[in-house]
């Protein structure tokens, strides 16, 4: 076997010559939570503590282009990022922080756009030109409609949203990555690392062909193409994913768009970093658990040695409270801890593709290579990554793939060896003492960021307002990129003002398609034991929030099918009142509700009141999400909903116990 | 105009879960003089979407509505996903007390919902000024929707291939068809041209010209057009027969 040197075409063993011996990878904490001024003390803290880049999480309200005052958005705001309304907010976010210095990145897709243009609002405003800013906008719309869902508009709007910024950087703002390619997501939704490499790559020839329509070069835009992987647990495989994601991206960025195979490696040369798929790596927040979750720092330590070894450019360690929706100080501090005793200590950052060579590693990397590239063959022959989106195609293979892993974690339940994995701590309760503290304090996020929301609204001239508003709306009809208008909007508009506009035009997003297969309902059968109601049973499911997290969701689906339910689909982003009252008319058995990020209690008593209000309190709530085990204490408790279901801790068995108390043998 | 309150919302709820549960349930129904109008189409025509745009016309001119989604069951297991609820979601109607939505699973062919269908019309009659029923209709179930309805639309949805009249699955009894144009159907305009030509120009027993619609039911595009045609066909059948 031949020994890839980094540096030189394909960059299986790296982009770089000289890798993390020149360059040690970005520590990049993502951090965000309550309002504007909370998240800029955090970020001003990660500063200090030695941090080299900064990474914005927007709460959910935002991350859907909503208003905190929203109906939808209640419990929400401020939770689990920073509420973003206003570009008053924006400014607060940065203020005092030199972003024409720090690299700033954005994790937020659907309202990139909106969110983008109060940036450069608030840059042109502190007197710093556009061109000067550097950093990342996640804004990739097409994996939204095959894993995390943050849909605002029918796809091919929202698209055109995302490329419009996509070109507006290319154009005027050289320093900023205006994509990340996200396989994360997929990956954290339960796919394989194969298709992890796939989509993000397939989403890249999506993009890049749409910017090749509106005229600009390849090599003008893909050198600002970045991808986002996950760092998972099998380290052979995780090494092996990084490896084979640069082989394929720049094989097809020769085959597909013609960028000659480098011969004199110029590293200024844009057609040569054209070639490069440059990644940024979060750790697998999938893994962590809510036993002893001290043990998650190992698991972030190991994903994390993964990464370096795969030979990544930046990486966001997690915090072991992430499960918890927190990261608290301290879990913050511990992540960034984590990555510098892995640079600083271990040395292994001078030794670029430390194993490459070894046999396992380069059979590892040709098997993920082969199979991501046969994904990319059959999304190809499909039409591109637009019409298998439609025909539903990575929706199914990530949900095929997810449900078996849940049916996976109950089998571990059996096997003798894993029980350490579902010990519980004895002394949970103090451990997660300073978690429960700060969340209690994020119950009060909500009340100053709406009083923030009413003072911008109240110091603003309403005709300007509806001026603005009337040029987003011409400008959508029309087809000129959208950037100049939004970046003048969004002075006296709100985020949720414009996204409406938009969405009056160009309507809202599409009816999400059922991914339901023969395998997943295979699955979903070792799960229920074979158990059928005796009798027709209606169930309803449902969202809280704005969330758009699929996996329990589709993996319920399919177990009540397995039970010969009639499963009425409702979709996502429904309220509580809409849960109600089609809860009613539909005259089901039982509703499922499933919320994990906000005060999730919140979701469930608002249900239970809207069910009584519509004359229903008899109807049975069955829940599952995320939250913490006091919040699960009293949603059992105090709203007596007894059959609650949390990844990890709860025993499905026992709910399929319940149900056939309930409804018989 | 017809209110439907939280009693009644329930009751009928109720009332439809009865009638399709218990094949010989019969329940008092005080006859009632409702507008219904049948949607069929196979699947992924569009019908779902064109539902929604025709009663956010309907709830416009404060008619309340009743509309009765059915969906197959799975034939060997009894699931059923009833999703067209979904597609129904819109922020006009998510919370339209003037509204009442439900989705009914076939349950298998030969089921009681062939005896149910027509008692749970007559019941909805009762609450609501026009009563919807949306089936997949051929194959899928026995009902003979024709003779539940007073209108019968059929979407057509220009599928790829020739320009098949049978592959698109035809109701000979629709009085309204609706060529859905959809973004990926390359061939609409042509299709609309002959199903114009083959089916526009027919009359049917009763003596009523059917009538064809080019509509885009994501655009909400020829909407109005369809909905005059329905008024049309409603004022011709009142007409017809004045005790309608």
């Amino acid at each position: 076997m031949s020994i890839d040197e980094p540096g030189k075409y394909p960059f299986k063993a790296g982009i770089y010559p000289k890798m993390h011996k020149d360059k040690k990878p970005t520590v990049r904490l993502f951090a965000g939570m309550g309002t504007a001024r909370h998240t800029n003390a955090r970020f001003k803290k990660i500063l200090s503590l030695g941090g080299t880049g900064l990474s914005t999480a927007y709460d959910l309200p935002t991350l859907y282009g909503d208003d905190s005052d929203a109906k939808l958005s209640r419990h929400e705001v401020g939770w689990d990022g920073v509420a973003i309304d206003t570009i008053d907010d924006e400014y607060s976010l940065y203020e005092g922080i030199p972003i024409d210095k720090v690299t700033v990145s954005k994790t937020i897709n659907a309202s990139a756009a909106v969110e983008m243009a109060m940036y450069i609002g608030i840059a042109e405003k502190r007197g710093i030109c556009p061109s000067q800013l550097g950093g990342t906008i996640q804004n990739d719309i097409y994996s939204e409609h095959f894993a995390q869902n943050e849909i605002l508009f029918p796809l091919k709007h929202g698209l055109r949203l995302g490329v419009d910024l996509m070109e507006y950087c290319a154009r005027h703002m050289p320093k900023w990555y205006f994509t990340s390619l996200k396989g994360y997501q997929p990956r954290e939704a339960g796919c394989s690392a194969a298709l992890e490499v796939a989509l993000p790559i397939e989403s890249g020839i999506g993009y890049a062909r749409k910017l090749l329509e509106r005229g600009l070069k390849f090599e003008q835009f893909a050198p600002r193409f970045s991808f986002f992987f996950d760092s998972h647990n099998n380290g052979m495989e995780e090494i092996a994913k990084y490896r084979a994601a640069r082989w394929l991206w720049a094989e097809i960025t020769h085959k597909f768009f013609g960028m000659p195979i480098p011969t004199n490696y110029n590293l200024k040369d844009p057609k040569l970093q054209s070639m490069w798929c440059r990644m940024h790596v979060q750790t697998a927040g999938c893994t962590l658990q809510r036993n002893e979750p001290m043990n998650n720092i190992m698991r972030i330590a190991y994903q994390a040695l993964w990464a370096i070894l795969g030979g990544v450019q930046s990486i966001h360690t997690n915090a072991y409270d992430e499960l918890f929706c927190v990261p608290t100080e301290k879990g913050v501090k511990i992540a960034i801890r984590t990555q510098q005793v892995l640079l600083e200590e271990t040395g292994i950052t001078n030794f670029p593709d430390a194993f490459g060579g070894a046999v396992a590693l380069e059979r590892e990397t040709e098997k993920i290579y082969e199979e991501a590239k046969r994904e990319v063959a059959n999304i190809e022959n499909m039409g591109g990554i637009e019409a298998a989106i439609k025909a539903a195609y990575p929706q199914r293979k990530i949900h095929e793939n997810a449900i078996k892993e849940i049916a996976k974690l109950e089998q571990w339940k059996a096997d003798t060896d894993k029980q350490y994995f579902f010990t519980k701590d004895e002394n949970l309760d103090d451990e997660i003492a300073d978690i429960v503290a700060e969340l209690e304090s994020r119950r009060g996020f909500e009340k100053e960021q709406l009083a923030r929301l009413r003072k911008f609204k109240k110091n603003r001239s309403e005709t300007a307002v509806q001026n603005a508003l009337d040029s987003v709306r011409l400008a959508a009809e029309r087809k000129d990129n959208l950037m100049p208008t939004l970046i003048a909007a969004v002075k006296t508009a709100t985020m949720g003002e414009i996204h409406n506009a938009l969405c009056e035009v160009w309507g809202g997003p599409d009816a999400m398609p059922s991914v339901s297969s023969r395998m997943s309902r295979d699955k979903a059968l070792e799960m229920t034991g074979g158990y059928k109601f005796p009798k027709t049973v209606r169930v309803l499911l449902a969202k809280g929030g704005h969330d758009g997290h699929t996996v329990g969701f589709y993996a319920l689906q399919d177990i009540f099918q397995t039970m010969g339910a009639e499963v009425v689909y409702l979709g996502f982003r429904a309220t509580p009142e809409t849960i109600a009252k089609a809860a009613a008319e539909e005259d089901v058995n039982l509703v499922g509700l499933s919320a994990m990020i906000g005060y999730v209690p919140g979701f469930f008593e608002d249900l239970q009141r809207c069910l009584k209000a519509v004359g229903r309190g008899d109807i049975e709530i069955i829940g599952g999400g995320i939250m913490l085990p006091s919040d699960e204490k009293m949603i059992k408790e105090k709203l007596g909903i007894k059959n609650i279901y949390v990844p990890g801790s709860s025993d499905f068995a026992t709910i399929i116990s319940n149900l056939k108390e309930k409804f018989g043998q | 105009m017809k209110q439907i309150n939280q009693s009644k919302r329930n009751s009928l709820a109720k009332a439809i879960s009865l009638y399709q549960e218990y094949e010989n349930c019969s329940l008092q129904v005080k006859n009632a003089c409702s507008w219904v109008i049948g949607v069929t189409g196979v699947t992924a025509a569009g019908k779902s979407t064109l539902g929604r745009n025709l009663v956010k016309q309907f709830r416009k001119k404060d008619l309340t509505v009743a509309a009765i989604l059915i969906d197959p069951s799975s034939k060997k297991e009894g699931w059923a996903i009833l999703a067209d609820r979904n597609e129904f979601r819109d922020p006009e109607l998510d919370c339209d007390n003037g509204l009442f939505l439900r989705s009914l699973a076939s349950r298998g062919e030969k089921s009681a919902l062939v005896h149910a269908l027509p008692k749970i019309i007559a019941h909805a009659k009762m609450f609501a000024d026009i009563v919807i029923v949306e089936t997949a209709g051929a194959g899928q179930m026995d009902v003979e929707i024709e003779d539940c309805v007073d209108t019968l639309i059929q979407v057509l949805a220009p599928l790829e291939g020739p320009l098949n009249m049978e592959k698109a699955g035809i109701n000979e009894c629709a009085h309204i068809f609706a060529v859905n144009a959809r973004e990926y159907f390359q061939n609409s305009e042509q299709f609309f041209a002959l199903a114009e030509i083959e089916l526009g120009r027919k009359t049917d027993n009763n003596g009523w010209q059917k009538k064809v619609f080019l509509v885009n039911a994501k655009e909400k595009k020829g909407i109005i057009e369809l909905i005059e045609g329905l008024y049309a066909h409603k004022k011709f059948l009142e007409q017809k027969k004045p005790s309608y």
